[in-house]
């Protein structure tokens, strides 16, 4: 890049150089001015620019007058041009004018028209001013007006023919009237046309007066050759014509050549006009340039006088750079310099010498190296034109014949290949065909199967769809039915609610009276216990008795003890009824009446306290109806027990019986309450039977669900039964209880009695068959009583039993008509189930269906995909066909040209074998002469060499020269030159870069010297390359340089 | 004024006074050593002979490591300057080396004038008509060498 500037630089100065040897020193001389003055300030450089604009505005200005006075010189002589063309003119126009002048005056001669004049007149008019309207006028104008004036003129020269046409045939009728007149005997007239037949009319009117029939025959005869004469004059014409037509053809031909010519011409101006504006150019240009060197010579002049003026001295001081022969001629003070520089010149002259031998020897070896190439084709064409013989002889020949043998073998072989793989491809092919078609006949049974297997599959469709359908009708029969039944089961289903409430209201009231019985039994528990206190005191009693050993007072004490045990009994249970009472206040008679009599009353009234308190239990917690029947007499037994009572009344037993009253009032309630309910269940029964046979009337379902309600009712009367057993075996528990207890106080008592039968025994002593018989009687009668009131127990437990079956009857038929209900309920959901399956089926099938039918499609579309494939494997048999067959074809003609080529081979390779030999008599040539060219041009590079050496050696010396010559241009001392080359020097030693420091460091990449810092600061600032050769460098590649 | 980049400029300036090359002048502007002002005449048998080109050359203080802008004050009609005065040229730009003074930057412009390079134009009429119709651009180049006696 720097080198590049500097090339550049150098080649402008270089440019500069060569446009000063092309012209030599004038351009020097005009630019020194410049190049001296060194510019210290920007005025000073203004000034110096605007001095050159000044000179060269100057030149310019010059340059300009020199081109007015030219053109200046130009005008005036087309001035002069213009006087003698206007000159011209004029006289042409005093001619034309003088010419109209006598056309008017012919014409008024010869008396024709008055139009005419006019156009004169004007004419004249625009004759007499002429030249001032020709200035006045424009090109196309001017034409336009000549060219009127032109027609004027033809015009009138026209009428001036007529009239002379005119004249001319006066002047032949007048000639002809003057013949007629001489020739009037004559008769015949030799002219033609309408004057003649005049004179003929003339000549006949003459010829009747004094010929008659002679002139006819000479009129006819005359007519003959007229006749003849026009025919021949016809023929003459007619040639004429013809022969002025290719005269015609002719020049039509020559004009349309020279119409080419002329374009032709015309395209060579048009070039050739350029050519003078390029040419005019060039000459503007050249102008320029002389006017400038004109210039230039001009300053030199005046510089050289300048020179010759101050030095005096012409010889001497033009040793610029013109003559420097002259300098040499007579050059006394620079005569050192002069027999330097003819030293110098000397050896140039030497050096010129040596080249000019060089040269010539170069010459000589160029015609030499001529010569041998020429050798060398000659050579060439010689071994191009080797006989065969020669070839044929030679082992590579051979070695090619082996080769074409096996190469022939090996074609034989591949020849064989081709047949037994063409078998190949024919027996694939009949493979091929075979499995298209085996695989058609499976597509066949395929698709058959397919279909099989669709028909088949949509038959089981169908038959699903009709079960399907079916099973759907089932389930809608079924689904009406259901919406049917639903509300009279919700109505059976609120019953059994209703029911189900009533019964818990009726467990309620069990286990009240549960609670009821409870207490009574609590009640019982106490007054048995008072009758243990009672029968303890009575033992007592007794004890007294069997020690007091009194009969009276012991039955009186019994009697008493009787009486006050049944008080007791009668006071304590509080069940005791009036009938007790009556029974006690019998007993009480009975025992006034007789003891043992008392003591039977006694125990009677005792058993059927037991029995009565037996039978109002049972009545009061059991038994409703028998209750009724038992309680029902109670107020009679009452009355009657009061008329009983009424002889004998105690104030124990009215007291007795106002409690009994007591008693009796709250347990008639209790009964009562048992009855009303009693009769509520029954009224409850006797509607559910309605209902029963309500509903029997109704349908089946309806008959069911009364069924159902019946069972429910059983169900409930069974709960009722259930609970009246439970009452029942309450009351069995109570019975027993009390039984037990009675037997207690039985055993007691029978101990007591026992006791008492020992004390009547001991009494018997004195009584003892009273005694005996009182003993057996009470306890039959104790036992036999009770049966009564079991009896009619035992039938209503009969009835509550057949109830109780009827119940548990219409519970097991409620409980099948629910497992009915349930076993239907049950068939709907399998019949659901059912149809969910079916319907899930139907859609399984549906979807096998589908995917059959794509599988159909895919199957068919396969089937295509394979008959395409089929055609298109047909299409590439046809063509692998035509492409064997053509193969075959091309196989054929390769033989044919293998044999051909083979005969050939033989020919070439005897040929080949006589061109070897030659050639290598010629390579051996070859050699030889590459050997000497080698030679030659080594010697020749080296002369080469040593040229350029010794022309670098002539440049160092040009350069010594033309300092010296420097040296002595400047005609300064030593100090000079030396300041100068201190200069130099001191530049070599200054940094390229800043050119401020010394060198002291060197680039080891390329070698190139600068400052230190220069290249530190181009390493610091990243701009890492030589500043001159551009190089990049890294951080070890500048080291510092020690030049002192 | 003892930076690297003024000293420099000091030096370049003296050598230009000592060793004027031919055709070109140049001077710092009496205030700023930093801005030059610049003269290039036409070089000889070309169409800019004649003519007289104002520059202004702005350095920096990178100088000589960075090259300066130079800008052409005066008209000039060439394919390698821009309408407002810039030169596109390789040395003043990407192959800038600071061996290059004041007087090589010069010189290069000047021998630019005279070869100018139409293949990378900074003014494409001029590159397109110094190409196609060298007389129209040497018409042209005329016009503008007298507009320069003008300014």
């Amino acid at each position: 890049m720097s080198k590049r500037s500097a090339d550049d630089a150098t080649g402008s100065s270089c440019l500069v150089a060569a446009a000063a040897a092309g012209q030599p020193p004038i351009k020097k001389v005009h630019f020194e001015p410049h190049l001296i003055g060194p510019v210290s300030t920007l005025e000073e450089m203004d000034i110096k620019v605007l001095e050159f604009q000044n000179k060269k505005l100057a030149q310019r200005i010059e340059q300009r007058m020199r081109t007015e006075a030219e053109l200046r010189h130009r005008i005036e002589q087309l001035e002069k041009r213009q006087t003698q063309d206007d000159a011209v003119l004029n006289v042409v126009n005093r001619y034309w004018n003088q010419l109209n002048e006598d056309i008017r005056v012919l014409l008024q001669r010869f008396d024709a028209e008055t139009a005419d004049e006019l156009e004169n007149r004007n004419e004249n008019e625009v004759t007499t001013s002429f030249l001032a309207q020709l200035s006045t006028w424009d090109k196309e104008e001017l034409d336009e007006k000549l060219a009127n004036r032109v027609q004027v003129s033809k015009r009138a020269v026209a009428k001036i023919v007529q009239v002379i046409d005119r004249l001319m045939q006066r002047n032949e009728k007048i000639t002809h009237v003057l013949k007629g007149d001489s020739l009037a005997s004559a008769g015949s007239g030799s002219g033609a046309g309408a004057g003649g037949e005049e004179e003929q009319q003339q000549a006949s009117g003459d010829a009747e007066t004094t010929t008659s029939s002679a002139g006819v025959h000479a009129l006819e005869e005359t007519l003959k050759q007229t006749h003849i004469e026009i025919m021949s004059e016809n023929h003459k014409l007619q040639n004429l014509n013809t022969s002025l037509h290719e005269k015609f053809h002719t020049m039509s031909l020559k004009m349309k050549e020279y119409q080419d010519a002329h374009t032709a011409k015309e395209t060579e101006n048009a070039e050739l006009k350029n050519q003078i504006d390029e040419l005019q150019y060039d000459l503007e240009k050249i102008h320029c340039r002389n006017d400038k060197l004109e210039n230039h010579l001009a300053e030199a002049i005046e510089k050289l006088k300048a020179y010759h003026q101050i030095y005096g001295d012409p010889n001497k001081s033009t040793n610029s750079a013109k003559t420097p022969t002259t300098t040499g001629s007579g050059g006394a003070t620079t005569s050192v310099n002069s027999q330097l520089l003819e030293e110098l010149q000397k050896e140039l002259e030497e050096y010129r010498e040596l080249a000019n031998n060089r040269l010539q020897e170069l010459d000589k070896l160029h015609a030499t190296h001529r010569e041998t190439l020429k050798e060398v084709e000659k050579l060439k064409m010689d071994i191009r034109q080797l006989p065969e013989s020669v070839i044929v002889e030679t082992t590579e020949y051979k070695c090619l014949q082996s080769q074409f043998s096996v190469l022939y073998n090996e074609s034989m072989q591949i020849k064989t290949m081709l047949d037994e793989t063409r078998n190949q491809l024919q027996t694939s092919k009949n493979q091929h065909l075979r499995q298209i078609e085996v695989m058609e006949s499976e597509e066949l049974i395929a698709q058959k199967k397919v279909r099989s297997e669709m028909i088949q599959m949509e038959d089981v469709l169908a038959l699903i769809r009709k079960e399907y359908e079916t099973l759907r009708i089932e389930f809608e029969q079924n689904m009406a039915a259901n919406e049917q039944t639903a509300p009279i089961n919700r109505e059976m289903r609120h019953l059994i609610t209703s029911l189900q409430n009533h019964n818990g209201q009726l467990k309620g009231e069990v286990q009240r009276y549960k609670r009821k019985y409870k207490d009574t039994s609590t009640d019982n528990l106490k007054l048995r216990q008072e009758l243990a206190d009672a029968l303890a005191t009575l033992e007592g009693n007794k004890l007294q008795a069997a020690t007091g050993a009194a009969g009276e007072e012991i039955k009186q004490e019994n009697s008493t003890g009787v009486k006050e045990e049944n008080s007791n009994n009668v006071s304590a249970s509080g069940q005791t009824n009036q009938t007790n009472s009556g029974n006690d206040t019998n007993v009480a008679i009975k025992e006034e009446n007789h003891i043992s009599a008392e003591d039977e009353a006694d125990d009677e009234a005792s058993g059927k306290d037991v029995k009565d308190g037996i039978k109002q239990e049972k009545l009061s917690s059991g038994d409703a109806a028998a209750a009724e029947k038992k309680d029902s007499p109670g107020p009679g037994n009452s009355t009657s027990s009061a008329t009983n009572s009424v002889p004998v009344k105690n104030e124990k037993d009215s007291k007795d019986g106002v409690k009994g009253k007591d008693v009796k009032a709250v347990e008639s309630e209790t009964v009562r309450d048992l009855k009303a309910q009693l009769k509520k269940a029954l009224n409850d029964q006797k509607e559910m039977k309605l209902l029963l046979d309500m509903y029997k009337g109704v349908s089946k379902d309806q008959r069911d669900k009364v069924q159902l309600m019946a069972t429910e009712k059983k169900l409930r009367s069974e709960i009722e039964e259930l609970r009246q057993q439970l009452k029942k075996l309450q009351e069995s528990k109570r019975e027993e209880r009390k039984k037990l207890a009675d037997e207690e106080a039985l055993r007691k008592i029978k101990q007591l009695e026992e006791q008492k039968y020992e004390l009547q025994k001991q009494m018997a002593n004195h009584k003892p068959t009273d005694n005996s018989w009182g003993s057996g009687a009470p306890g039959t009668a104790n036992y036999t009583r009770p049966f009564v009131g079991s009896h009619e127990e035992e039938a209503l437990l009969n009835e509550m039993e057949v109830t109780g079956q009827a119940f548990e009857d219409m519970q097991e038929q409620n409980s099948r008509l629910i497992q009915q209900l349930r076993e239907k309920d049950d068939a709907n959901f399998k019949l659901m189930s059912e149809r969910i399956k079916a319907n899930q089926l139907h859609k399984l099938l549906r979807e096998e269906k589908t995917v059959l039918e794509d599988q159909m499609a895919t199957a068919t579309t396969q089937i295509e995909a394979m008959h395409i494939v089929l055609r298109k494997l047909e299409e590439k048999e046809r063509s692998l066909q035509a492409t064997v067959a053509s193969i075959e074809k091309e196989l054929m003609l390769r033989q044919q040209a293998m044999e051909m080529h083979k005969r050939k081979a033989i020919e070439s390779a005897q040929s080949a074998a006589d061109l070897k030999l030659h050639l290598e008599k010629y390579h051996a040539q070859m050699k030889e002469a590459q050997q000497v060219v080698a030679e030659k041009t080594s010697s020749l590079e080296a002369e080469a060499y040593k040229t350029k050496r010794l022309q670098e050696e002539l440049a160092q010396f040009k350069r010594k020269a033309e300092r010296m010559k420097k040296m002595e241009m400047s005609g300064t001392t030593i100090d000079e030159v030396m300041i100068e080359e201190i200069r130099e020097y001191k530049e070599t030693l200054t940094c390229p870069s800043c050119k401020v420091k010394r060198k002291d460091a060197v680039l080891s990449k390329c070698f190139h010297v600068f400052c230190y810092d220069c290249l530190r600061t181009r390493y610091e600032t990243r701009q890492r390359k030589c500043p001159k050769c551009n190089c990049a460098f890294g951080a070890n590649d500048y080291h510092r340089l020690y030049l002192q | 004024m003892s930076t690297p980049a003024r000293r420099r400029l000091m030096r370049d300036f003296k050598r230009l006074q000592e060793d004027p090359p031919t055709g070109v002048s140049g001077a710092p502007t009496d205030n700023n050593i930093m801005i030059w002002n610049a003269v290039i005449f036409g070089p000889h048998d070309t169409p800019f002979e004649d003519g007289t080109f104002k520059l202004t050359i702005e350095f920096t203080e990178e100088y000589p490591n960075k090259p300066p802008t130079v800008r052409f004050v005066s008209k000039v009609f060439h394919p390698n300057v821009y309408a407002d005065g810039g030169i596109c040229l390789d040395i003043l730009q990407n192959r800038w080396s600071p061996t290059y003074d004041v007087s090589a930057i010069l010189t290069s412009i000047q021998s630019l004038l005279s070869d100018p390079n139409p293949n990378s134009p900074a003014n494409s009429t001029a590159a397109q008509l110094y190409k196609e119709n060298r007389r129209e651009y040497e018409k042209r180049v005329k016009a503008c060498v007298e507009q320069s006696f003008i300014d």
